[in-house]
């Protein structure tokens, strides 16, 4: 039996900008915390990313990275990456229409 | 033309795949690229969702048997009492509404390997690509004494559904003082921290609501497999006297008449009983020859999780092969990290570019108390060399004590995650 086979006319999907580069390809994962493109469900404690300064999540990462701001979750997954790659991701993410996933 | 579950599943495997084509009619005409995908869990509704964000152009189906989602990450806090059956059950509509994801319900009969289709009870659905997500099949043999009784008896619990249903209403009706059995299969098994936090969530139960009652562990591992220091923390200063674990206790024999569980050396006589079973790549997948005869996982090129035995096949999830992934966990988080890549490997097949190399996070959350938890993670790269995902140096690490800011995170990380595959 056939159910629920919806035609394949999508409303408009969510704005994903630039899925092509390195920082879609390293930031995919991250939405598994902090949402598609960096959008939290609404409420949650964890932070959403999508449209924050690149200047300000590179700084947060590499301060995580150090240990300088301590986050047992943060800190190893920024161990990570390298300068260029926190860039790339900091920039992705930067680039992101801002707000929540439903 | 038309074919019967009776007559394929009497012609056998072997027979089923060179018969189909002629029998079975096709469904679902492509109009253009196509990525099929089976399995609506972790690894199956990332890829498809992905594919279609990476690429609108590429046409997805998935198929999958249940209407509805069931979270297994998370399904311990249900058997616990701590949230309900309706909180990890989700709706796919968003799928096909949001992202044109055109999805089937209906039971998969097989994988045609060489048509690159799935044979469903509907007709066969054909893609230029497959992914393949269909999880694991639970391994009963070796087990004295098991039967139809015993499966009853003896609820896995490690698929999300009636099951889990069945033991959360068995904890509550456990007798005062009664005892609760649970064995732990040798690893690998999906979720390495999952079989802990269930003892800890039924202790805390237990601990709450039946005072005098207790939970025997027979672990077929020598030790416990995941954050070992903080469930044992955990199980001696807030349950002393209800956790009673064994380990290297492999469980070999049940009787469902007394509800007893045997390790060679213990019998375990139980009010309620929770066997998790050894686990192994689904059956689809082994008799369509993507995992080879006498292995017990299915064996993939992590580069894009395509399968080392078939081409254009993708497979991802808990049914791949670590021995050739490389040492990830069979999680929630890394089959939705898998998907991603398998997504963009397939689109860059299907558009004639190189798929660059993957990039993978797993993070995975355990309450040891309703209030406290703890977790453990890595970043996953690509080596050259070997072939093999590999930690990034530095990027593995597990939680040094519990906490309650971990346990707060842990609930948002699924509702985040859910929103990620299915919003």
């Amino acid at each position: 039996m056939l159910v629920a086979f919806a035609l394949a006319i999508a409303a408009p999907g969510p704005v994903v900008a630039d899925m092509s580069g390195d920082g879609a390809r390293l930031a995919a994962p991250c939405a598994g915390c902090h949402g598609t493109a960096g959008r939290v469900p609404e409420g949650s404690v964890i932070p959403g990313l999508a449209g924050r300064e690149a200047a300000e999540l590179s700084g947060l990462l590499a301060a995580y990275r150090s240990g300088e701001r301590p986050s047992e979750e943060m800190g190893r997954i920024a161990r990570g990456y390298d300068d260029s790659e926190i860039a790339a991701l900091a920039e992705w993410f930067a680039a992101q229409p801002p707000g929540n996933e439903p | 033309m038309s074919f019967t579950r009776r007559s394929i599943l009497a012609g056998g495997a072997a027979a089923l795949v060179s018969a189909l084509p002629v029998r079975a009619e096709r469904i679902l005409p492509a109009t253009g690229p196509r990525v099929v995908v089976l399995g609506g869990g972790w690894g199956g509704l990332t890829a498809a969702k992905y594919v279609r964000l990476l690429d609108p152009g590429v046409e997805v189906v998935l198929i999958e048997r249940r209407t509805a989602f069931h979270s297994c990450p998370i399904s311990n806090w249900v058997i616990g009492h701590l949230r309900t059956v309706d909180e990890i059950t989700h709706s796919y509509a968003a799928l096909s509404e949001r992202h044109g994801i055109r999805i089937l319900h209906t039971e998969v009969e097989a994988v045609d390997v060489d048509a690159k289709s799935i044979v469903t009870a509907d007709g066969v659905v054909a893609g230029d690509r497959l992914i393949l997500s269909p999880g694991v099949a639970f391994d009963y043999t070796g087990i004295d004494g098991w039967s139809e009784a015993a499966a009853g008896r003896f609820p896995a619990a490690w698929s999300p559904g009636p099951e889990t249903a069945l033991l959360r209403a068995r904890l509550a009706e456990l007798p005062a003082g009664g005892r609760v059995a649970l064995t732990i299969p040798p690893s690998p098994y999906r979720c390495p921290p999952g079989p802990y936090e269930r003892i800890s969530l039924i202790a805390a139960y237990l601990k709450q609501h039946n005072p005098g009652a207790t939970i025997t562990v027979l672990d077929a591992n020598q030790k416990i497999v995941s954050k070992g220091k903080i469930f044992q923390a955990a199980w001696d200063q807030l349950y002393p006297g209800i956790v009673d674990y064994r380990p290297d206790s492999p469980l070999a024999q049940v009787d469902a008449s007394t509800g007893t569980v045997s390790s060679d050396f213990d019998d375990v006589a139980a009010d309620v009983a929770n066997v998790i079973p050894s686990q192994r790549a689904s059956r689809l997948l082994h008799d369509a020859g993507l995992v080879p005869d006498g292995a017990t996982w299915a064996p993939v090129d992590p580069y894009g999780f395509t399968s080392t035995l078939a081409s254009d096949i993708h497979i991802v999830g808990d049914a791949t092969d670590q021995t050739t992934v490389g040492k990830v966990p069979k999680s929630g988080f890394i089959a939705n990290s898998m998907g991603k890549v398998a997504a963009r490997a397939a689109v860059a097949a299907l558009t004639g570019n190189e798929a660059p190399p993957p990039s993978l996070i797993n993070t995975c959350y355990s309450l040891v108390s309703p209030e406290e938890g703890a977790s453990v993670g890595a970043v996953y790269g690509y080596d050259f060399e070997t072939g093999l995902l590999q930690v990034r140096p530095g990027s593995s690490g597990v939680s040094s004590q519990r906490s309650t800011t971990v346990a707060l995170q842990a609930w948002d990380w699924a509702r985040a995650i859910w929103q990620d595959m299915l919003g």
